[in-house]
């Protein structure tokens, strides 16, 4: 059974008032419930899409569609299908991490039982117990991420939008994080669109990954499609070789 | 549904505010304790001191070199008044130093010879005063005034004594020739115009003050809270959220206007009731005067109307300005930077009024007057006393106006990218001097 297509960006630029490129002509779509990766190096243009797609961006030109409304033009219908977590992301420092999490609840939802639902979805999937009823600004990184990313799966949307979800976090923290977004990807059919610098999270999280570098995009593909297409051992060496034929 | 989030973004605003202690210390404690030092603590030690003085007044020195008739009759008045009276040596008038120290009293009086002689011959005479002072304190002024007032008493009394001996009326005496005036403005006629020029000047500054003093203060709190979004790096989230952009805007306008009304009620009113007391300025206008002279402006409607209308204006003028300020500031220390650095400035159009004489402009200046933001909310009550109805409700309608196109503008940045990527330029700017 053919799986829809959640995210359908083709042709799209970026150009940013300063002339600089963000996005060089990108096409590729993301299937329903698939996680798909973008890997690049710093300044490749992975946060520009990832912007684009979550409307706080408006493409220079091209075409963007989530779950079939145009992010430009039905940008209010995209937000209520969509959570994102920018990669330099905070919370309300004064808040505990409960009352941050029923904040973003309310937005989602209006009816207090879908409410409450929300909540103990985003106290699951933070794993962060009693420290939920501290205030955030006595939380360490780690605890601060693991909220966010949460705060960005409990409501449920049809697109999770991730920019480096495990960035700048320590081992164990970052495990959780990955573990809580594969867990939840697969259990409630979420599609998810994220950015990485790490190989091995992207070998371990993605269904398939599209490789970006200076705005262009350069392959898509299953990882293991596209080791065994540039005959790497993973997917750095992929890069390698092409950024090299780019070049 | 927009109204529902609404009313979410202003709980956690409220909820953010009240929980972060900067806010707390600077808008409350702060000026809690500047409220209890000055007006509960120096108004009370005020309050005592000026008793204290009244007390140490009661008992003075008195040297007299006369010893007739009228030095007499001043020694029978004090004591007659209340006040005890400690009868120096004449020697001691040489010595004024060793006189008060003798005596240890605040106030010496110094009776001249030929005091009484002066005055049988109707010829000006005087009485020195000495006032020991040590504290240099505001209640040691008081002193000053009292020992000065005992002696101006003495004098009405002996002038009205000498009057009625001549058979002279006293209020003759008193004042031969009193001042009956009036002041003429555009087909009014209006008695002791002292009273509309004390409360012109009394307005051209006070009002403004107030006006300004809630704004500044809604200003550095709207600016200030869209700069923590990007302190607390919420911005970038709250971009993408399903709540509309103006929702968030709203509702930190209302909580910024709600704290300052608060604030300023509060703390603003009981400040200005103190410098009120404390250096007795009033507005002296007597029972009769103040009917007919509010009366102007009270059953005057234009001034009503025009009045209110500019000052929701200019109030929602300089909420649209920090509004535009939070917006391109990156941080709080850049947001009230800004805010200093442009809407202070602006005060100063606040008291443009007070050195304009519009009484002798052209309509057509007078107009343009009105135009001018800030200026106009003083300028207003002037054009009512010159009865400019025309320029008064371009006064009371630009604010307005000003602030509607300002509106437009911000809900076309906040709806756009150019939200965020005003931010954004600088960000890379800033990469690209740290590579």
């Amino acid at each position: 059974m053919m799986s829809k297509d959640i995210v359908y960006v083709k042709d799209l630029v970026k150009i940013y008032p300063n002339g600089i490129k963000g996005a060089d002509g990108v096409s590729f779509n993301i299937k329903e419930g698939e996680v798909f990766g973008l890997i690049g190096p710093n300044g490749a243009g992975k946060t520009t899409i990832l912007r684009v797609i979550a409307t706080v961006l408006q493409p220079t030109s091209g075409e963007v569609m989530v779950s079939g409304y145009d992010v430009v033009k039905e940008a209010n219908m995209v937000r209520k299908i969509i959570s994102y977590l920018p990669e330099d992301a905070g919370a309300y420092k004064y808040l505990t991490g409960l009352e941050f999490l029923e904040f973003i609840a309310k937005l989602y939802s209006h009816r207090e039982t879908s409410i409450e639902k929300i909540i103990e979805e985003g106290i699951k999937i933070s794993g962060l117990g009693e420290r939920l009823k501290e205030k955030i600004k006595s939380y360490s990184k780690g605890m601060l991420r693991r909220l966010l990313v949460a705060r960005t799966l409990m409501v449920n949307p049809v697109l999770a939008i991730l920019d480096e979800p495990t960035s700048g976090l320590d081992v164990v923290n970052a495990i959780q994080v990955r573990n809580s977004i594969k867990i939840y990807a697969k259990e409630k059919n979420v599609t998810v669109l994220m950015s990485s610098h790490n190989m091995l999270e992207v070998e371990y999280l993605c269904d398939r990954v599209g490789i970006i570098y200076k705005g262009k995009m350069l392959a898509i593909g299953e990882p293991k499609e596209l080791k065994e297409s540039y005959e790497a051992q993973n997917l750095e060496e992929v890069f390698v070789k092409l950024i090299g034929r780019a070049l | 549904m927009v109204f529902i989030m609404f009313w979410v973004f202003v709980g956690k605003e409220l909820k953010s505010i009240a929980r972060d202690p900067k806010i707390i210390i600077a808008m409350f404690i702060v000026p809690l304790i500047i409220i209890i030092v000055f007006y509960a603590i120096i108004g009370y030690g005020l309050q005592q001191q000026i008793t204290q003085a009244i007390k140490e007044s009661g008992t003075v020195a008195l040297i007299n070199l006369d010893n007739d008739l009228y030095s007499y009759r001043f020694i029978s008045f004090l004591r007659d008044i209340g006040v005890e009276i400690k009868l120096l040596d004449p020697m001691l008038s040489t010595n004024i130093s060793k006189a008060l120290e003798d005596a240890n009293t605040k106030i010496l009086y110094v009776i001249p010879k030929g005091f009484s002689e002066n005055i049988t011959r109707f010829f000006p005479t005087s009485i020195k005063i000495y006032i020991k002072l040590g504290s240099l304190t505001i209640g040691e002024s008081s002193i000053v005034d009292f020992a000065t007032r005992l002696v101006e008493r003495f004098n009405d009394n002996i002038t009205a004594t000498i009057a009625l001996e001549k058979g002279i009326p006293v209020e003759f005496i008193r004042g031969a020739i009193t001042k009956e005036s009036y002041a003429f403005i555009y087909n009014k006629i209006i008695s002791n115009p002292y009273i509309l020029t004390t409360f012109l000047s009394l307005s051209s500054f006070f009002i403004p003050l107030i006006v300004l003093m809630l704004i500044m203060m809604a200003s550095q709190l709207i600016v200030t809270s869209i700069a923590v979004e990007k302190e607390e790096k919420m911005f970038e989230t709250l971009l993408s959220l399903p709540i509309n952009r103006m929702s968030i805007i709203g509702a930190k306008l209302l909580v910024s206007i709600l704290i300052s009304i608060i604030y300023m009620s509060i703390y603003g009113l009981a400040l200005f009731s103190y410098i009120f007391q404390v250096i007795g300025i009033g507005i002296d206008i007597g029972g009769m005067e103040m009917p007919y002279t509010f009366s102007l402006f009270i059953l005057q409607k234009d001034l009503a109307i025009t009045l209110i209308l500019n000052s929701i204006g200019l109030a929602v003028l300089m909420l649209m300005i920090s509004l535009i300020l939070g917006i391109f500031a990156e941080d709080v220390r850049t947001a009230q930077a800004l805010i200093g650095n442009i809407i202070g400035p602006l005060v100063i159009l606040a008291y443009m009024p007070m050195f304009i004489d519009i009484s002798g402009m052209g309509q057509a200046h007078r107009a343009l007057l009105s135009l001018i933001p800030i200026a106009n909310t003083v300028f207003i009550s002037k054009l009512a006393i010159i009865n400019d109805t025309v320029a008064m409700y371009i006064a009371g309608l630009s604010n307005i106006v000003y602030g509607a196109i300002l509106f437009l503008v911000i809900r076309k940045i906040v709806n756009s990218e150019t939200i965020f990527t005003m931010k954004l330029k600088r960000f890379k700017k800033q990469r690209m001097v740290e590579i």
